[in-house]
Formats: structure tokens, C-alpha cells, sequence
């Protein structure tokens, strides 16, 4: 049997992503972000609408101003000033003018757009019995572009097979804040759904816990990116919760879940190690060194769960693959980095 | 036979015209009443259900009543209009058409004007305080309608044969 790659989506010009993120901001803040070029857009990684404060586009060298007739700027003069009534709009787009359908993103900070793209929100925030009840007088939305890079895993899948036994490794990703792991787990992900003929893994059954959405980018559900043909979601569950709820119910071989971090998702972590399951999961920091400082994070690596760790970093640019060290034993397999 | 034909004929005129005034006043009040049971039910699809507003406003209109319908469903497509405005916009639009096409009059729908700049613009708590305070001047509203209609129903309703048959008592 021979499955279909999503060809169309793998190369589907990130253009006419760009097209239908614009179409969720207000008017006049679209047509000025129409007149950048594609160039340009296929490096943004941010766009920040700030209330009363000027346009913002984030890349990964830095940030820019953009002026009402779309060019950008270094410093905020003459740069176009985002209104209330842009926010507003703006919010009503988002939200299918229905901000109510929206309570409990709102309480956690983001919603996540068609297309996978990620909005983090600020504002006024309300309190109900010292909790977060929701977040009213929204003046702030950092709109992070979700990149599909099929591919950037590539390099890593060779580290974390295990050939003999045709499986995977347990692996654990470390990368500091931006530093890529996202967009590794997803394609990873991928790549272990479809399997891999080369490597000598087939295609195998993942079960992603997608605590923030972040890595199929689902919205109403459905992922938005392609996380392979035998990958279930679990979309804006807890991590722990949801390990156990997949291993009960959706005999995964595979477990992935984005940063890793409570004291429950250990116990978690734990519990599908006895069930056989295979685990992918990623983790903030800078080192391996920088881990061990963190109590939890020490406990899980003396207890060698992980036989593979794989380190990200910046040093050779955004996605660079600082090593990769065998959990069990410590020693590098990596000679050095690589982008 | 020609004299006599006419004045039956202004009489009949005079007559519908009062009647038509009357039927006026009666159903203001009738108005009003659905416009509150609208917003009870788009506050049930709001709180208990959470469905976005278009969906909200879609059904809403399925269920009201046939003069109120068409108001929800206009200001769904307005809203839904390749660059619309926002719903501040589509609700105002729309209130204008419901002006236009019924009997209700500005100042009976001054509430719900006020209502098109909050709604879907906040947490379903709010939304439902908002719904309510509307629903509770449009009360307000329909009590008033109601008062003024008891006085004048009848009224226009004999009002007009009289005006026709003073006009040919004049004019004979």
C-alpha cells in the first residue's frame, strides 16, 4: 500500500499562509503588511500589535518598525500607530466576533488562528478568587507565523533510531526559548508517523499531547499542520493527564509532548516507560549542565530515562543542532554542531 | 348613485387609514415582546452553548418571529461580508432596516443599538449581564407601547369612518 506524501502541503508557498493570517488582522494594518515583499515575509516571525504604540514585526535577527506605507523602520518614528479601534477589529476577526467562545484561551493567554498560527494576548487581567477568570481590555497581541519546515528533523533522525530494533529512542530535546524545538517535535513527529524506510523505522503510532496547541496547531480540533497518518491528538489537554488518557485508550508506540516541566508529568513519564511506549518530548534550557541545576529535570536525567538527549542552540544560526549525547552514558554523538 | 358611490368610498378610505394606524399601535407592543425572547435565546446560545455569533445569530433568526427574522439574518450578513466593518457596524445596519421595514420606531430600539457595540466583545458573564440589561429596557419599552396603545387603538380605529364622514357632511 502505497500512502500519498501531502505533497501540495509540503509545498505550498507560505505566501498564501501569510495571505490568510492577514486576513485576521484589521484593515489598515493589512494593507500596510500587504506591501512587504515575500521576501521579507518569509522571515517574519512575529507580528506584534501593541495599542497606542507602533506596528512591530519580530525576526529572528531582531525586531522592526513598519511605517503606514509598509516599509520598515529601526526606530519608531513615523511608524504607524496601532489604534484602539485596529485592536478591536482585530479581536472581533480573531474571535468570530464571539470573544465569549474564546474564555478559557483567554485565561490561558492565547488562542490559535487557522493555519496554526499562535496569538498571545495582553491586557487587563480579571480575577476571580485569586485565578485568572479572563482577560478583558486586550491592548496587546504578539501573532507568532507557524512555519510547517518538513525536512529540519532530518538531521536529528538518524541519532534517536535504533536500528537494530527498528524503534525509536526515548528522547528528550533541549533547546533555550526560540530555539527551534517546536518545530523539531512536529516534524519529527511526522516523520516517525510516516516512518522512515531509509532508517529502518516503519511508521509507527503517535500519540501527541498538544498542551498549547503549539505543535499540530489545531484549531476546533483539527491540526493544522501534518503530523503524519498515525498520529492522534490530544488537543489543549494537560500533559499528564493526557499521557495516561492516550496509553489507556489509543495504544500509542509512540508518546510526544512539548515541554516538560511539573512535578505529575514525571510520574507520567514514568508510567508509560512501563507501558512500552516510546517517549519524544522537549524541555527549555541551554545545556546539559544548565538542566542538571533544576531539581526536577536532575532527577529525570539520573534516572536515565532519556538514552538520547538532543541539544539545540544558536551558535551556528536559529535551529543549529548543538549535539546530541547518549542519555545513558553521556558521551557525544555529535562531533560538532550543525545547522 | 355617483355622489352616493364617492362618499362610500372616503368613507372606506378614511377608514383603513385609521385602521392602519391602529394596527400600528397594536403591534408595537407585539414587536417588542419577540425582540426580548430573541435576545433570551441568543443569550441561551451565548451562555450555554458558547456558539460564535453568526452561528448565535443564525439560529436566533430560525426561531423568532417572521418581522423580527429578517434583522438577526441581515446583521449575520453583514457581518459576514467580505470587508465588513465589524458587528458595531452590522447591527447598526441592520437596526436601520428594522426601522425601515416595521413599525418599531428609533427611539423603541435605542436598547439594542447601544447592545451592537458590546456584544461578542466579552466573557460570557458579561455578555449575559449586557443581554439582560437590554432585554429589561426593552420591557420597559413594550410597557410604554402597550399604555400608549390602549389609548389609541381604539381610537384611530373609529377615527377614521369619523374623518371620512365629517369630510362628506362638509362637502354635501
Amino acid at each position: 500500500m502505497d500512502l500519498l506524501p501531502l505533497a501540495d502541503r509540503e509545498t505550498r508557498p507560505a505566501f498564501q499562509d501569510f495571505r490568510q493570517l492577514l486576513s485576521f488582522l484589521a484593515p489598515p494594518i493589512q494593507d500596510i503588511l500587504a506591501r512587504i515583499t515575500p521576501e521579507v515575509w518569509s522571515q517574519v516571525e512575529e507580528i506584534r500589535l501593541r495599542q497606542d504604540r507602533p506596528l512591530m514585526l519580530g525576526f529572528s535577527q531582531g525586531d522592526a518598525f513598519v511605517s503606514p506605507r509598509g516599509e520598515l523602520m529601526a526606530t519608531t518614528h513615523g511608524a504607524y500607530l496601532v489604534s484602539a479601534a485596529d485592536m478591536k477589529r482585530t479581536l472581533q476577526l480573531m474571535s468570530n466576533c464571539s470573544i465569549y467562545s474564546l474564555e478559557e484561551e483567554l485565561r490561558q493567554g492565547f488562542i490559535t488562528l487557522p493555519g496554526g498560527h499562535r496569538v498571545g494576548l495582553a491586557g487587563k487581567v480579571v480575577l476571580e478568587g485569586g485565578r485568572v477568570r479572563a482577560l478583558k481590555y486586550i491592548t496587546g497581541l504578539n501573532v507568532r507565523v507557524a512555519r510547517e519546515l518538513p525536512g529540519v528533523a532530518d538531521k536529528v533522525m538518524p541519532y534517536v533510531i535504533n536500528r537494530e530494533e527498528g524503534n525509536l529512542y526515548h528522547t528528550l530535546i533541549v533547546s533555550p526559548p526560540r530555539g527551534g524545538k517546536t518545530t523539531l517535535l512536529r516534524d519529527m513527529v511526522r516523520q516517525i508517523s510516516w516512518g522512515i524506510p531509509a532508517l529502518g523505522l516503519p511508521g509507527r503510532r503517535v500519540g501527541l499531547v498538544d498542551e498549547r496547541s503549539e505543535i499540530g496547531g489545531s484549531y476546533a480540533g483539527v491540526p493544522q499542520k501534518d503530523l503524519g497518518p498515525r498520529t492522534d491528538i490530544l488537543d489543549g489537554c494537560p500533559k499528564a493527564e493526557g499521557m495516561m488518557m492516550l496509553i489507556r485508550s489509543m495504544s500509542p508506540q509512540v508518546i510526544a509532548t512539548d515541554e516538560l516541566g511539573q512535578e505529575e508529568d514525571v510520574a507520567a513519564l514514568e508510567e508509560a516507560l512501563h507501558a512500552g511506549v516510546k517517549l519524544v518530548t522537549t524541555v527549555h534550557g541551554h545545556s546539559l549542565a544548565a538542566l542538571k541545576q533544576r531539581p526536577l529535570l536532575a532527577r529525570i536525567l539520573d534516572q536515565k530515562i532519556f538514552e538520547r538527549i538532543v541539544i539545540l542552540g544558536f551558535s551556528l544560526g536559529v535551529g543549529t543542532l548543538e549535539g546530541v549525547v547518549d542519555g545513558r552514558t553521556y558521551s557525544a554523538l555529535l562531533a560538532k554542531p550543525i545547522r | 348613485m355617483l355622489k352616493l358611490t364617492g362618499a362610500l368610498l372616503l368613507i372606506l378610505a378614511c377608514g383603513l387609514l385609521g385602521n392602519n394606524v391602529a394596527r400600528a399601535y397594536a403591534q408595537r407592543p407585539r414587536l417588542l415582546r419577540s425582540l426580548q425572547s430573541a435576545l433570551q435565546h441568543l443569550e441561551t446560545e451565548i451562555n450555554y452553548g458558547a456558539t460564535p455569533l453568526p452561528d448565535a445569530l443564525a439560529a436566533v433568526a430560525a426561531a423568532a418571529d417572521p418581522q423580527i427574522a429578517p434583522f438577526f439574518h441581515r446583521v449575520r450578513g453583514f457581518l459576514l461580508e467580505p470587508g465588513g466593518k465589524g458587528l458595531e457596524e452590522a447591527w447598526t445596519r441592520g437596526l436601520e432596516e428594522l426601522v425601515f421595514f416595521t413599525v418599531l420606531n428609533a427611539r423603541d430600539l435605542e436598547p439594542l443599538a447601544t447592545l451592537g457595540g458590546v456584544l461578542g466583545g466579552s466573557d460570557r458573564q458579561d455578555q449575559v449581564k449586557h443581554l439582560q440589561l437590554t432585554r429589561e429596557q426593552l420591557k420597559g419599552m413594550e410597557q410604554q407601547a402597550r399604555e400608549i396603545s390602549g389609548k389609541n387603538e381604539r381610537m384611530w380605529r373609529y377615527l377614521g369612518f369619523l374623518f371620512g364622514a365629517m369630510l362628506i357632511l362638509t362637502f354635501y
